[in-house]
């Protein structure tokens, strides 16, 4: 047998809940969407395809020693990075390639900047490299390093899975 | 049914609190090395070497310089001069910012040195901003093909006080890696200000008779002091969370104007 309270039930529900789950749901679709938008509104990275058509050789490897010197005007210091090849994505690297960046210490004197890539001994990576460049350096700068951390491509706040990225890489050098 | 209503409305509140909560944390990231050591922090005369450069390019700098100001440091610069001989990056005790040539899709690029002594301490520090960049060096907004000096030279200006990049958090602070043209970034947010306190809001007093700071409105207290910390854990530092409070604020105040509405409409 029906109530006066169930009568009073649905009206109540969509009378006055409805509209306010509506305007909420609508609210945070909204907080959600800027949110969004806001993290991603000063991005212009240099895209894997971008860089796999900059590159000459794109490599997955290990870092396995890093050497800095100052330049022969000791005025500036560089770093040259040995990098033990796993996997080649483009390219016709050897077994080992070595590359140079800005950047290092020497003697108690330390010099950073703030575009060129760095690296640590023992860190697996995929650089995107020009090789006509002598000694190699890496395109895009900072950019053209990538961390990766079981199986997962770190760059910044971007991440991919390994496969998709050499997948990626393999269409854009098609 | 209304009791489902009503958990559903207390979710999505929660959900939105904490996404906009979560939003505010800070997560600076520090140089090696800083010039938290010295009794006059960033009063190492900075010169620039106006040679070529677009419009307003030398004023936006100091402005970009002086978003960074407050009580423990003033960035201070030398009349204009180019004193490098156009080089760019060396060690040649002159802390020079300058306009020329640098690798494609690199907007600025700055250079420090430092001594490897703990901490490490920061000698000289040079910025040169890219001639092949379409700049745009007024105080407005930037045209959609321009880059705004403004907020690359305040973005430039905190790697040389010893800031890194940070990419991990929104809002995005001007020491984000990447910026679009078109767009500014020339107001400190509190991740940047929360890095710049966590080095020197210890660092020594200024001297007497040293300039008065120019920006209390950006100072801060506590700080992160180098890794992850959260809003709540900086005591003077309460706008952002203010901010999220009021965000939070809104979509009840919505709820009382649409119940209102309703009320009227029955009528």
């Amino acid at each position: 047998m029906p109530t006066a309270r169930d009568d009073m039930a649905p009206r109540h529900v969509y009378t006055w809940y409805a509209p306010h789950r509506k305007a909420l749901i609508a609210w945070c679709n909204l907080v959600l969407i800027l949110w969004i938008c806001a993290g991603h509104a000063a991005m212009l990275n240099i895209s894997i395809e971008e860089l796999a058509r900059k590159a000459d050789t794109i490599v997955l490897g290990t870092v396995t020693q890093q050497a800095s010197a100052w330049d022969d005007q000791h005025t500036a210091i560089h770093t040259d990075v040995t990098v033990e090849v796993e996997q080649v994505l483009t390219g016709l690297p050897g077994e080992v390639v070595t590359l140079r960046v800005l950047g290092g210490v020497v003697g108690g004197v330390g010099m950073g900047t703030s575009n060129d890539a760095t690296f640590r001994v023992g860190e697996r990576v995929i650089v995107c490299l020009d090789t006509h460049a002598v000694p190699s350096t890496v395109v895009g700068m900072q950019q053209g390093k990538f961390t990766v951390e079981d199986n997962t491509v770190i760059r910044a706040d971007e991440t991919w899975s390994l496969n998709e990225f050499i997948a990626a890489v393999h269409t854009a050098v098609r | 049914m209304s009791v489902r209503y009503s958990a559903v409305m207390r979710g999505c509140v929660v959900w939105c609190g904490g996404l906009l909560l979560a939003s505010q944390v800070l997560a600076f990231v520090r140089n090696d090395s800083n010039w938290a050591y010295m009794p006059n922090p960033m009063g190492e005369n900075w010169v620039i070497c106006p040679d070529r450069m677009p419009g307003d390019a030398v004023q936006r700098t100091k402005d970009g310089a002086a978003a960074w100001n407050y009580e423990h440091f003033q960035f201070t610069f030398d009349p204009e001069a180019c004193l490098s001989n156009g080089a760019f990056g060396t060690l040649n005790s002159v802390n020079q910012i300058d306009f020329g040539p640098l690798s494609e899709g690199v907007l600025a690029n700055t250079v420090f040195f430092f001594f490897t002594d703990a901490p490490n301490q920061t000698i000289e520090c040079d910025m040169r901003f890219n001639s092949a960049v379409n700049w745009y060096t007024g105080t407005d907004t930037p045209a959609a093909d321009q880059f705004d000096w403004w907020s690359v030279a305040t973005h430039e200006m905190g790697h040389c006080l010893g800031l890194g990049h940070e990419d991990s958090i929104n809002p995005p602070p001007v020491m984000r890696s990447t910026l679009a043209m078109g767009t500014v970034t020339r107001q400190l947010t509190p991740d940047d200000v929360a890095g710049r306190n966590s080095i020197y809001d210890a660092a020594q007093a200024p001297p007497s008779g040293s300039p008065a700071p120019s920006s209390p409105a950006s100072s801060g207290g506590g700080g992160g002091g180098g890794g992850c910390s959260f809003v709540s854990g900086n005591p003077t530092d309460t706008a952002p969370l203010l901010a999220a409070l009021g965000n939070m604020l809104l979509p009840v105040l919505v709820l009382v104007v649409v119940r209102v509405w309703v009320r009227r409409r029955r009528r």
